[in-house]
């Protein structure tokens, strides 16, 4: 008698049953680990709020006037809320509405060094700037684009201790809740990190901002970078000069790591740029440059082939004639740099670069009338680009289509301009990209009392106004 | 007891033998009265006389005794006064102060002829046994002579009576030898005269149940001895046990009777000192049997223990009066007394037998020293014929490897353990309550689970803590039982039922629940086995017996179950979907399924209908592996027992299934089925395709651990039966595998529950929660996000509740309380308004352009967003950074934003520029300003009035319900609507409470509910025990 027949066999027909089960588990783990995998998770659905923040260390002194503008570029009213910040309580914050494709020019306190505001904007995105014009002993006009963020490393490269009677100041905002730990080491020629026990773990109190003196702890160094770090809550950090003879500069630093490639545009000015470089690496860094100018485009002697050391901070020099732009190149991702322009008279403006895009809000830097506004526009690509200017509102005027060459810097028209001098300007480019800037005179007799320069705000893409 | 030895011959003088009067009470006894009288003829003593009393027998039983004794020697009473008040008639008769020894005998006891010469002789004629008081017969069986009944009898220290008797036990002369005894059974007791004037009469109250034993006691304690003598032989009936008396009332239960006599009898014969602790030990241990007679459902012992005690302190005025008289003719200290009495803790009989047992067959072993393979043989021989005690005793060294780091006195924490509150009470207060005063608030009940935890809580000497330990200690244990009583009833194999529960207990779903503290999911586990006997036994071939009872026993485990984890119903529909599908019977099974649903939707109708109004969040669990081959080996997430090893369970399931015989071949498909099944909904759950109301892949892997268990039990006794006649083959190779795949198997989850880190532990919470543990005063609530797939949330963030989905930047998340995920949230979800606002808050916290999430989170009152370390996709993390009211904290091990948008969880508003939208207009909230000075609350739950000083806008962050009244200066003001889903109210200065007008609709439907459980635990209860 067989097993089966006396009933101790296993079952042929379980056996297979089993054989398959194993083979359907084994094979379903290996077709699900292989070919199916976790289901693909959808995307966010519509954002039913927007909203954001500006902020703008734009700094102050005796009978100065900041005043902050805001650009609506959109098809929606947004509502801002202001509030400026110093070394005291915050101000009481106001609240406003800025309409589609508008702009608001709103003055705030700007009464001690380490003024700072910020802007917080609902529904609409805005671009915010500021403009800020020097008064009691001091004179001037200096405008910056405010920073779209707060963050816990700044690159502050605009600083000079070289003349003893000008002032520089690193001015740093706390606009949160919490408490920011904050150190400051600044860098220079002398190769080595300046780093000082006041300027070291210091605590920013929330809603508070503070202005470092550049030449207390640096002097006779003609470029005194800033490294702001905070170990502790977020900051923003800014560089504001003022020079003894008349003329103010302010710079927005860099958040985190720069680009790679900045190009800053310049124009109407007296003839000479300067590049502030900082490095924040160890090791020696290799950087180059270009000047974009109307019809050609060169070499910037100064900077190319160059390689600065670590940790120090360096000035190159080029003249310039006409509209001219420098495209600045480096492969570390810890450098930094901020141009400095001359006015034909005494003031000066600094500016950061910033990379190409296809569309820019252009904040006037004329601070009142007489004026000659100037807005200088840089294409540091392969391809022309077609860009059209138009006014925001209360301006009014007609748009206007210019094309920057490739590798070239070309000025907007100078009626476009002079229609509504203050007036922020709205640039898009049909193809290609480019950077814009503002760069204007302001005041005095001939309108040329006053220099300022500021960078563009590229426009998200999700916010760029539809044709 | 003690053995007295060697018994002193009769005197040779010519003494006169003592007179002994028989004292026979008799009621009813017509049908055996004869022989009882005859073997009292029969007697040689020769100084014998005898008395009957007839108790108002209605049978003949007094003309009887008339016609054999004659008219003078018949005593008929009027009425049933009980063996001790016959007696004490007896007693007013001359003769009997007149007799030397009185023998009281029941009318169902015969004596054998020289049964009351050697009483006498007993208590006469022993050399050096003096004062002996009571001298007993050794009793045996009416019907069979070989049966023993009494060999004379002791008690525990509490009065409790103990025989030495096995039940059945045969006469082979084990107990041949005068013993010294604590009481002898009044059936047919010697009495001197001495002894009874010392002790007084019978306690009448006793109505015959235990009086002997009172008796003897007092004897004692007046410095008699009792004895019992083999020589005399006494046949006893048993009539009133056997039920062949007419009851004149109700009869209870022996236990009832037992404790009664017990009781008093220490009341009475205790002296002062012992009664001062033996009293509070007595009540302490009494509790805990009422406790345990409960929770067995065997209700009507309980009863009958208080009924008892209850007795006890009605007749309490007489039993101090017999106390005077008792302790009045005091002689000997109580430690004399308590020599004769057993240990109080005694080992079950059928343990003691098992340890015999085993004694023996370890000695075997010992015979034959220089045979190893022979000792090894026996040795495994031992293991396969005690396989239970084997089993239990591997499996109590498991439990306390697994729990040692449990012991000890500091909270534990971790994992996914919910925070309990401090005190038991909150739980029945939370029970109670007409509105829900956790996380969001709103006012879904809670769960019965919650009145299971408080009562485990109060149990647990009133600390949550110990509580919290005695669940995940006590659960995996009950698990491992409950699973092998199932496999055990359904195979009647005890030994493959021991393993496949094992295999149960020591698998990667099981263990990496009770790592995670997940005490309702081991609920679950442990709900599982006898979910599945009463499926197997409701669609089996044989109806089971007692169909309403079987029913309603299901409701009552899937009630148990859903009331924690109310996802466990997505198992047992699976199971229940095999059984009915595979079934030869459905019809019947159906009904009693549906008798069975029926009966848990009404026992846990707060959560059923909580699951009906929103099933997603009811049944959902968005923890689970998507890693296949975890699935595959049953594991649900990471942990100390995800490893390799654990596929030792699917493996030996497998073999199993292959290897099952005809017989349990249909037990086994369906077993395979649901195990397939699933596993593969498991990792459909994980992965994301299946409906959050089906997503549960914890549910299902227990579920599939309990099938592939079942596989085992079913398919195991096929693989290793008629191996050895069998010629080699797959069936060999078949059980070989296995063997060692179960034994390596088994033996690396061993060892793994002995050296393993559990996820909770003594301070199983990061170090980092201090940060927000320790933050300011003042309740407020936590949001946990993490990864989009993943596990539970950092201690004490438990399990996630959602999952917002924005491509790479999709995360998991959840809000709790500030102390994390809370217990009171057992088996209740998160569901309402306010959950939805939450979602799309956090939706556009990850995908959306706002850069105000904190302005969003804060009329959630949400004051931290927490996430594990690397536990946060790159895209939230830049969002979380970007948001200009979300501050980072430093904490190690911990990523924590700081809301300083916050708000209170209640507060009046003075700002009149600053009002609470109605709807939830994101960017409406989004641009509200700060709020300035505010004016906190106690929580609404608390309903406790306040002050205020300036009217404003009241804001109550819990969800919106038209019940809620705020009273301000006596006025009452209806709320409105705040943020879309909670509550705001205009108030003036002066006094402000918030009430809850629907409070009665929830008292009575906890009283409802406490009703419908009393009446299932009684349906199901136990059947009194003998």
């Amino acid at each position: 008698m067989g097993d089966q027949a006396a009933g101790v066999g296993m079952s042929r027909g379980q056996l297979v049953a089993a054989l398959l089960v194993a083979a359907l588990a084994v094979g379903g783990a290996v077709f699900a680990d292989r070919d199916v995998g976790p289901k693909g998770l959808d995307a966010a659905p519509l954002s039913s709020v927007a909203s954001g923040e500006w902020f703008c260390p734009h700094g102050g002194g005796d009978d100065w006037e900041v005043e902050l503008q805001v650009a609506n570029p959109g098809a929606s009213p947004a509502t801002i809320r202001l509030q400026t910040l110093g070394g005291r309580r915050p101000d009481e914050s106001t609240t406003a509405t800025v309409e589609p494709g508008s702009t608001l020019r709103v003055e705030v306190p700007a009464d001690a060094r380490e003024r700072a505001s910020t802007v917080e904007w609902f529904g609409q995105w805005v671009a915010v700037g500021w403009v800020a014009h020097a008064g009691g002993e001091e004179g001037g006009v200096a405008a910056e684009p405010c920073a779209p963020a707060a963050g816990g490393r700044w690159l502050v490269p605009d600083g000079t201790s070289a003349e003893e009677e000008n002032r520089d100041f690193v001015v740093v905002m706390n606009p949160f809740s919490g408490d920011a730990v904050v150190s400051i080491a600044f860098l220079s020629e002398r190769n080595v990190p300046t780093r000082h026990s006041d300027l070291t773990d210091v605590v920013l109190p929330s809603h508070r901002s503070l202005a470092v003196p550049v030449s207390d702890y640096v002097l006779r160094e003609r470029t005194v970078s800033a490294l702001v770090e905070a170990s502790v809550g977020r900051v923003v950090a800014a560089s504001l000069g003022v020079v003894q003879t008349g003329g103010i500069r302010s710079a927005i630093g860099y958040l985190g790591r720069p680009p790679s490639q900045l190009v800053f545009p310049g124009g109407d000015d007296a003839g000479r740029a300067e590049l502030a470089v900082m490095s924040t690496g160890l090791q020696r860094v290799s950087l180059a440059g270009e000047l974009l100018e109307r019809d050609a485009d060169r070499p910037f002697a100064g900077l190319a082939d160059s390689s600065p050391p670590g940790e120090s901070g360096r000035t190159y020099q080029a003249t310039t004639t006409g509209p001219t732009s420098v495209l600045f190149t480096t492969e570390s991702s810890g450098i930094a740099a901020a141009r400095r322009t001359y006015g034909v008279v005494s003031d000066q403006g600094s500016t950061g670069g910033a990379p190409p895009a296809g569309a820019w809000v252009v904040f006037s830097t004329v601070d009142g009338s007489p004026s000659r506004p100037g807005l200088v526009l840089a294409n540091p690509g392969q391809e022309p680009a077609e860009v059209t200017l138009s006014h925001m509102a209360p301006a009014t005027g007609a748009p206007v289509r210019i094309t920057v060459p490739p590798q070239r810097s070309v000025v907007a028209p100078r009626r476009f301009l002079e229609a509504e001098p203050s007036g922020a300007v709205l640039a898009t480019s049909e193809s290609g990209t480019f950077v814009p800037a503002s760069a204007s005179y302001s005041l005095g007799r001939e309108g040329l009392a006053t220099y300022a320069v500021a960078l563009g705000i590229p426009i998200p893409s999700q916010w760029i106004p539809a044709e | 007891m003690t053995t007295t030895v060697g018994a002193r011959p009769a005197s040779s003088d010519a003494t006169r033998d003592p007179s002994v009067l028989v004292v026979l009470v008799a009621r009813d006894a017509a049908r055996w009265l004869r022989q009882s009288l005859q073997s009292l003829a029969t007697q040689t003593h020769p100084r014998l006389g005898v008395v009957a009393v007839d108790n108002a027998s209605t049978d003949g039983t007094a003309v009887l005794l008339q016609q054999a004794l004659g008219e003078r020697r018949v005593i008929r009473l009027r009425h049933n006064v009980g063996l001790a008040g016959a007696i004490r008639s007896a007693m007013e008769l001359p003769a009997v102060g007149a007799t030397d020894y009185l023998l009281v005998m029941h009318d169902d006891t015969a004596l054998a002829p020289d049964a009351v010469a050697r009483m006498v002789e007993a208590a006469e004629g022993i050399r050096g046994v003096e004062r002996v008081g009571i001298v007993g017969p050794k009793v045996v069986d009416w019907v069979d002579p070989r049966l023993l009944r009494e060999v004379g009898r002791s008690t525990d220290r509490f009065g409790h009576p103990y025989t030495p008797l096995q039940d059945g036990e045969l006469d082979q002369g084990q107990y041949d030898r005068v013993l010294e005894v604590l009481f002898v059974s009044s059936c047919a007791m010697l009495i001197s005269r001495e002894a009874l004037k010392r002790a007084g009469a019978f306690d009448e109250r006793f109505a015959g149940h235990h009086d002997d034993l009172d008796f003897c006691w007092r004897a004692r304690l007046a410095g008699f001895r009792v004895l019992m003598t083999p020589l005399a032989v006494a046949l006893h009936r048993g009539a009133g046990a056997r039920g062949e008396r007419p009851q004149e009332h109700r009869r209870r239960s022996s236990r009832y009777y037992a404790e009664r006599a017990a009781l008093a009898s220490m009341l009475k014969d205790y002296g002062i000192p012992t009664l001062l602790w033996l009293m509070p030990v007595y009540t302490v241990l009494g509790l805990a049997r009422l406790a345990y007679l409960a929770v067995s459902r065997r209700f009507e012992d309980a009863f009958d223990l208080i009924a008892a005690w209850a007795w006890n302190i009605v007749h309490l005025p007489g039993t101090l009066r017999r106390r005077v008289r008792a302790q009045s003719v005091r002689a000997v200290r109580d430690r004399s007394v308590r020599r004769f009495m057993a240990a109080t803790f005694r080992v079950p009989r059928w343990f003691e037998r098992a340890e015999e047992f085993l004694e023996e067959d370890l000695e075997s072993i010992g015979v034959e020293p220089d045979a190893p393979l022979l000792r090894r043989r026996r040795a495994a021989h031992i293991a396969l014929g005690h396989p239970v005690l084997l089993g239990s005793i591997i499996g109590a060294t498991l439990l306390a490897a697994a729990v040692r780091h449990l012991l000890g006195p500091e909270t534990i924490g971790g994992g996914a353990l919910p925070v309990f509150p401090e005190s038991a009470d909150a739980f029945f207060h939370e029970l109670l309550s007409g509105v829900r005063t956790t996380v969001l608030g709103g006012t879904q009940p809670a769960s019965p689970a919650v009145a299971a935890l408080g009562a485990t809580s109060w149990l647990s000497f009133g600390s949550t803590a110990v509580a919290t330990k005695v669940l995940l200690g006590a659960l995996p244990a009950v698990a491992g039982v409950l699973a092998y009583r199932s496999f055990a009833r359904q195979t009647s194999l005890p030994a493959t039922a021991i393993v496949a529960a094992m295999a149960y207990v020591l698998s990667g779903a099981v263990l990496w629940s009770f790592s995670e503290g997940r005490i309702a999911l081991l609920v679950g586990v442990a709900a599982l086995p006898v979910v599945w006997e009463r499926f197997d036994g409701a669609f089996g071939r044989r109806r089971p017996e007692r169909a309403v009872r079987y029913g309603v026993g299901l409701g009552v485990a899937l009630a148990i179950a859903v009331s924690f984890l109310p996802g466990v119903l997505l198992g047992v529909g699976l199971i229940a979907l095999a059984h009915v599908v595979t079934a030869r019977r459905p019809d019947r099974g159906l009904l009693l399924t549906v008798l069975g649903t029926a009966t848990a939707a009404v026992l846990a109708f707060p959560v059923v209908r909580e699951l009906v109004g929103a099933p997603g969040p009811s049944l959902a669990s968005f923890v689970g592996s998507e890693d296949p081959w975890k699935v595959l080996r049953l594991v649900p997430g990471d942990g100390p027992t995800s490893w390799l090893a654990s596929a030792f369970l699917p493996i030996a399931a497998v073999i199993c299934f292959a290897a099952a015989e005809r017989e349990s071949r249909g037990r086994s498909w369906r077993a395979m089925s649901v195990a397939v099944a699933a596993t593969a909904l498991a990792w459909l759950s994980a992965a994301g395709y299946l409906p959050d109301a089906l997503t549960n892949a914890p549910v299902y892997l227990i579920t599939a651990a309990f099938a592939e268990a079942a596989v085992i039990a079913y398919g195991a006794s096929g693989l290793v039966s008629g191996l050895a006649r069998q010629a080699f083959g797959t069936r060999q190779l078949a059980a070989a595998g296995f063997a060692i795949i179960l034994g390596v198997g088994l033996g690396a989850q061993a060892i793994q529950v002995t050296l393993a880190e559990w996820a909770v532990r003594p301070n199983g919470v990061p170090p980092a929660w201090t940060v927000v543990e320790s933050s300011g005063r003042g309740e407020f609530r936590i949001l946990w996000i993490g990864h989009a797939r993943g596990d539970r949330f950092p201690a004490p963030g438990g399990d996630p509740i959602g999952i917002a989905e924005a491509g790479d930047a999709s995360v998991r998340f959840s809000i709790t309380d500030r102390m994390g995920a809370n217990a009171l949230d057992t088996g209740r979800p998160s569901s309402g308004p306010g959950y939805s606002y939450l979602r799309s808050v956090v939706a556009e916290l990850v995908g959306g352009q706002t850069g105000h999430a904190g302005s969003l989170l804060g009329p959630l009152g949400v004051r931290f967003v927490v996430a594990g370390d690397d536990d946060v996709p790159d895209a939230v993390f830049d969002r979380l950074n970007a948001q200009a009211d979300l501050d980072r904290l430093p904490a190690g091990g911990l990523t924590i934003y700081r809301n300083s948008a916050a708000l209170p969880g209640a507060f009046v508003a003075s700002d009149s520029a600053w009002t609470a939208p109605e709807s939830a207009d994101l960017l409406e909230i989004a641009e509200l300003p700060a709020v300035g000075h505010v004016r906190r609350l106690p929580a609404p739950e608390t309903f406790q009035p306040v002050n205020i000083d300036a009217s404003g806008e009241a804001i109550v962050l819990d969800q919106f319900d038209s019940a809620w009244r705020a009273r301000n200066d006596g006025e009452e003001i209806e709320p409105r609507a705040a943020f879309g889903w909670a509550m705001a109210a205009d108030v003036e200065a002066g006094s402000l409470a918030f009430d809850y007008t629907r409070q009665w609709a929830r008292t009575v439907e906890m009283a409802v509910l406490g009703f419908l459980w009393l009446v299932a635990l009684w349906v199901t209860r136990r059947p009194v025990s003998a």
